[in-house]
């Protein structure tokens, strides 16, 4: 248990640099999920046609949540899922079984790596966000309960 | 925050049980493209679930994906307070132990199917 750590760690640091060194393409992937999210923003902009609020529910506040949803199932979207089948495909499989780290462990951690380097390429395009879709602070922090 | 982490532990046995299909099938780009767009559309992330109509809201509420987006959502924008805050959590919770368990079956039947020659 006292290697599992560091080996994940380890291998979940490798996944971070992945990204980082091909930010162009993983940019890419981003400045789509941007445009679907100001794309989405259209669309309920027009469906409300100019009232501010429908069945309770504030334009501004359906902007946000759209906004924060897609983000977030962007930089959660499970890495396993175009990984491993590739590996297991062309037999790369083979190596991971190899490895002093158990299988399941290393998609784990790699996830969890792809998912650090996502977050960090979301919070630097953060300006763009705000300015494509529309961003608000949690409910706790609106009602003071953490200021 | 809690929720959010919830729903990335969710995310990754729903991505590591699909993945493992692979063992069986070799190719599965078409249940990857259904997954994407399934969870998709069941997360809230395009229509927030309250503007579903009553029968596909009841439907998206067994399904594990409203964890990915809404249910964190609601929480994070104070939409589900108190116990129902709490609901949400126990059904991200109740959904991590299920997929999980899964995804540790599954993957042991996939280590069952591995044949690796030469080396």
């Amino acid at each position: 248990m006292t290697g599992l750590a560091p080996a994940m760690a380890q291998i979940a640091r490798m996944d971070i640099q992945n990204i980082f060194a091909y930010r162009l393409n993983f940019g890419l992937h981003l400045l789509g999920r941007l445009l679907q999210i100001y794309l989405l923003k259209v669309v309920w902009t027009s469906v409300y046609a100019g009232r501010s609020e429908i069945d309770g529910v504030m334009l501004s506040g359906l902007i946000a949540y759209v906004t924060l949803a897609n983000l977030q199932t962007w930089f959660i979207y499970p890495e396993a899922l175009d990984v491993l089948p590739n590996r297991v495909r062309t037999g790369a499989i083979a190596l991971d079984l190899a490895r002093p780290l158990g299988l399941l462990a290393q998609i784990v951690a790699r996830s969890i790596g792809r998912t650090i380097g996502a977050f960090a390429m979301v919070a630097a395009a953060l300006p763009l966000v705000a300015l494509l879709g529309s961003l608000e602070p949690p409910a706790s922090l609106e009602a003071g309960c953490c200021t | 925050m809690i929720s959010t982490i919830l729903a990335y532990v969710i995310t990754l046995a729903i991505g590591i049980l699909l993945s493992l299909v692979s063992f069986w099938t070799l190719e599965i780009s078409g249940t990857g493209l259904l997954y994407l767009f399934v969870n998709h559309f069941f997360s809230g992330a395009l229509i927030p679930l309250f503007f579903f109509p009553n029968w596909l809201r009841s439907l998206a509420e067994l399904l594990p994906f409203q964890t990915q987006a809404f249910l964190p959502l609601s929480i994070y924008f104070g939409t589900l307070q108190g116990d129902d805050a709490l609901r949400a959590l126990g059904i991200e919770v109740l959904w991590c132990v299920v997929l999980w368990a899964a995804a540790v079956v599954v993957f042991r039947q996939a280590m069952r199917r591995v044949q690796i020659q030469g080396g």
